[in-house]
């Protein structure tokens, strides 16, 4: 009887044991991942998306990962943990081949000794803070100096550790004698987080552009490090006014980022229509291949198929991201999604696609639309031929579609309102398109006002520029390491006083809290982002921040003037056709518009991508354009 | 044992236990989709191709000159090459145009940098012609090795070979160009 009571107690237990231990198996699977990184934010660019029917609009997706701190050191001699200098072996000069100096004061680049070879009679070096002398080729370095002739340099000078803001906030450290002269390794505050030791004392760079301190309150931590993505699975869902008929090539992926597709298919969730895509990067990719911080994902170029607004919604219950964790490594690869940011958009109902009737074969209009034809008064306007005529949204606003007196009332469509005319009993109008309600910018009387001038590269005055109107620009903004970026920015044409179309903007720099020391990045629709950081600044500026200041009134905020360094053009495609502008000009760029010719001009006011002086067609001028901004820019960076 | 739940409790704990390891198992298999440390719950469905090369870059060397050939292995028409040399050890003393192609937009050695950049854009209309297996020389460069050795010259990552009409980046090989210090 005792035996039988124990066994039943044991094989309960073991079955509970049993119980207990898959439903933790389980648990553990979906649980903790991504607890490393829990602030990674995904949102989408632009955030309000406009188009006409027709059009293709598109979007881009983002993912900003969230920064950790880890310990780093890039110079001196100071006391913390140093990765680079526990790789680095000193030797002045090293014991078995005394023709060589191994300097760790600092290392090299790549965390290791700089290495220097006694082969130059009269050179001297720095090794470990004291100078050295070759006396002669393939001969021993030596502290005596006089071996050296008249090239040594004498008193070895103090650090200079005086913080300078015109130079963009220097340290003047480890001088080493060259050529008879002390040579200082200048080191400018151009990345938030890093520490330097001058006159001995540590300095931290609190943020880009910033000054050095000796307040290490920003640098105790070390710098900072982006979680690294390697893979998305992701849902994003969109209004019917928007279709991906074909996402093999409507979803583009940063190929930087993510080198291959698993899955892009069109897919229905609660009645809307989303686009499911699954991507990893490079599988031979490192993590230190990966990018992190902010990072374009994937390009979605939707169809506008119909007028309405609606949004554009990533799903963050069905999206995770996959990655490098500079803190847990391998341990953990998940990275949590902390915010998801929707874009807005309003497709317009007027089409902008061309109709023409009477041609063979006739260009029709869409769904829902009708053509009218243009009545020309006078001479057909250049690129117009017979019969062109452009798609409206049907019905079309006719004089007398609506009367509000009549019973029983003739009324206009949804979305339309009845404008009286005054026409016959004075109740008769016509139906007109309700306009989209223009955004509120919240704008506060805190919020500082940016008004500049800008030039686009060889769009001249007294040429024909009828298509460079409505370019959108993307704007930056920097300051403190703080930076706030702006799209879809419109300019407008303004009396222009040199050989270039000036175009003037205002802009409130809402959520970006900055007055001073401003640098600003600017770039056109089809051209290389330029930064502009002094008044009438005309060269390139080569130094970190800015020296522009603003003010929160648009009246006494300075008006910038940036037209005398323009924006070059010539980055039309990215690193294929389909794909969006990728901030450099090269071939791809060249053979696009090589293969886009217009043979007619567009109407004045329209848009095409290759047309870099605005003349609303793409001919061979365009090209030379495109090979001036090439060797310019090349020029500048190798 | 007398027990008479003896050998059921045992029959049951190992159905659990065979139970565990499969829904582990199929768990695991799961995950192995997932390729790059990625949960995807989704198997691939496109293989990711190699896709051929259409160029091979070559370099021929002779008494401090270094010539890059381009070699076709399909015939094709190009409309731009980007080609950036990367080099180490070596002095670039100058770098030309064999004029095989047309005179490159840009040229330039860059010290800094270490690179040799030359950007071919070509302006007809049908672009440069290139047949199967026809070999085009593209530049010519004039070095001066290090006494040390380790001389090298390298296709750097940024070339990019773009077809006519198509703008399509075209794939290439190439391989590196070593100078041993003795010769």
């Amino acid at each position: 009887m005792k035996n039988k009571s124990l066994n039943l107690i044991v094989g309960f237990l073991m079955l509970v044991a049993m119980a207990g231990a898959l439903l933790l198996v389980k648990q553990n699977q979906n649980t903790q991942r991504g607890a490393y990184f829990a602030g990674t934010k995904m949102f989408m660019q632009p955030a309000a998306l406009t188009g006409k029917v027709g059009d293709t609009i598109l979007v881009q997706l983002y993912a900003e990962t969230e920064k950790i701190i880890t310990a780093n050191r890039i110079g001196g001699t100071g006391t913390g943990t140093d990765s680079s200098s526990s790789r680095c072996v000193e030797a002045c000069p090293n014991s078995s081949q005394k023709n060589l100096l191994q300097n760790c004061t600092p290392p090299d680049s790549d965390g290791t000794s700089k290495d220097s070879l006694c082969n130059v009679a009269g050179r001297v070096e720095d090794c470990g803070g004291r100078d050295y002398c070759c006396p002669s080729v393939g001969g021993q370095w030596t502290t005596t100096m006089t071996a050296c002739g008249g090239t040594s340099c004498g008193t070895k000078p103090a650090e200079q550790c005086a913080i300078n803001a015109n130079e963009g906030s220097m340290l003047r450290v480890r001088p080493v004698c060259t050529g008879g002269n002390w040579d200082f390794d200048d080191q400018l505050c151009n990345k938030a987080g890093i520490k330097d030791v001058c006159g001995g004392r540590d300095y931290c760079c609190p943020s880009v552009g910033g000054q050095w301190t000796t307040d290490m309150t920003a640098c105790n931590g070390g710098i900072e490090e982006y979680a690294k993505i390697s893979s998305i699975d992701t849902v994003v869902c969109y209004g019917s006014n928007l279709s991906i008929n074909d996402p093999a090539t409507q979803v583009i992926l940063n190929e930087e980022a993510l080198k291959n597709k698993l899955d892009a298919s069109v897919v229905t969730i609660n009645g809307k229509k989303c686009l499911r895509l699954v991507a990893v990067s490079d599988m031979a990719a490192k993590p230190e291949d990966l990018k992190g911080g902010m990072v374009k994902l994937v390009t979605i170029k939707f169809k506008a198929e119909s007028a309405g607004t609606g949004s554009v919604g990533i799903l963050p219950e069905k999206t995770k991201l996959g990655g490098y964790n500079p803190v847990a490594g391998a341990t953990d690869t998940a990275i949590k999604i902390g915010t998801v940011t929707d874009a807005s958009y309003t497709v317009s109902g007027v089409g902008s696609t061309v109709c023409n009737l009477r041609i063979d074969p006739p260009i029709t209009c869409p769904t829902g639309y009708t053509c009218i034809e243009k009545n020309y008064t006078g001479p057909t306007p250049p690129g117009h031929r017979d019969g062109d005529g452009v798609c409206v949204l049907s019905p079309s606003p006719t004089p007398g579609g609506c009367n509000l007196t009549v019973n029983p009332p003739r009324i206009c469509p949804d979305g339309y309102d009845c404008i009286t005319t005054g026409n016959s009993d004075g109740a008769d109008g016509v139906c007109v398109l309700r306009p989209s309600p223009t955004p509120t910018i919240p704008v506060t009387t805190d919020t500082p006002i940016l008004n500049f001038k800008v030039t686009f590269g060889d769009v001249k005055k007294n040429m024909d520029t009828k298509c460079a109107t409505d370019w959108p620009l993307q704007v930056i903004v920097l300051s403190s390491g703080a930076t706030k970026v702006y799209t879809g920015i419109k300019v407008q044409e303004i009396d222009s006083s040199g050989n270039l179309v000036e175009y003037k903007g205002t802009m409130p720099l809402v959520g970006f809290n900055h007055l001073t020391n401003v640098a600003v990045f600017i770039k056109g629709p089809k051209h290389l982002q330029m930064k502009y950081a002094t008044q009438n600044q005309s060269v390139t500026y080569n130094k970190a921040g800015g020296e522009l200041t603003l003010t929160t009134s648009a009246a006494t905020s300075p008006l910038y003037n940036f037209t005398g360094y323009s924006m070059l053009a010539g980055d039309i495609v990215g690193d294929s056709v389909e794909a969006a502008p990728n901030g450099v000009i090269n071939g791809v760029d060249f053979a696009y518009l090589k293969s886009q010719p217009t043979l007619d001009p567009l109407t004045a006011g329209s848009y095409l991508q290759g047309d870099l002086d605005g003349n609303c067609q793409i001919n061979s001028n365009d090209t030379v354009i495109l090979k001036k901004s090439l060797e310019t820019k090349q020029g500048e960076l190798y | 044992m007398k027990n008479k739940l003896f050998w059921p409790i045992i029959v049951i704990s190992i159905i659990i236990i065979v139970e565990s390891i499969v829904l582990i198992s199929r768990n695991q298999a799961n995950k192995t989709a997932l390729t790059n440390n990625v949960e995807v719950n989704v198997t691939p469905n496109e293989e990711v191709k190699k896709v051929a090369d259409v160029f091979s870059f070559e370099w021929l060397y002779e008494s401090g000159k270094a010539t890059l050939t381009l070699t076709a292995n399909q015939t094709v028409s190009i409309d731009a090459i980007d080609l950036y040399i990367g080099y180490k050890n070596v002095k670039v003393d100058s770098v030309k145009n064999l004029e095989e192609l047309p005179k490159p937009s840009f040229t330039k050695i860059s010290t800094e940098k270490s690179l040799v950049v030359m950007n071919y854009l070509i302006s007809e209309a049908d672009g440069f012609k290139i047949t199967a297996g026809q070999n085009v020389k593209i530049a010519e460069l004039e070095i001066s090795p290090d006494a040390d050795g380790g001389a090298e010259l390298t296709i750097d990552k940024g070339t990019l070979v773009v077809e006519n009409g198509t703008a399509k980046v075209l794939p290439f090989s190439s391989r590196n160009l070593i100078i041993n210090g003795a010769l």
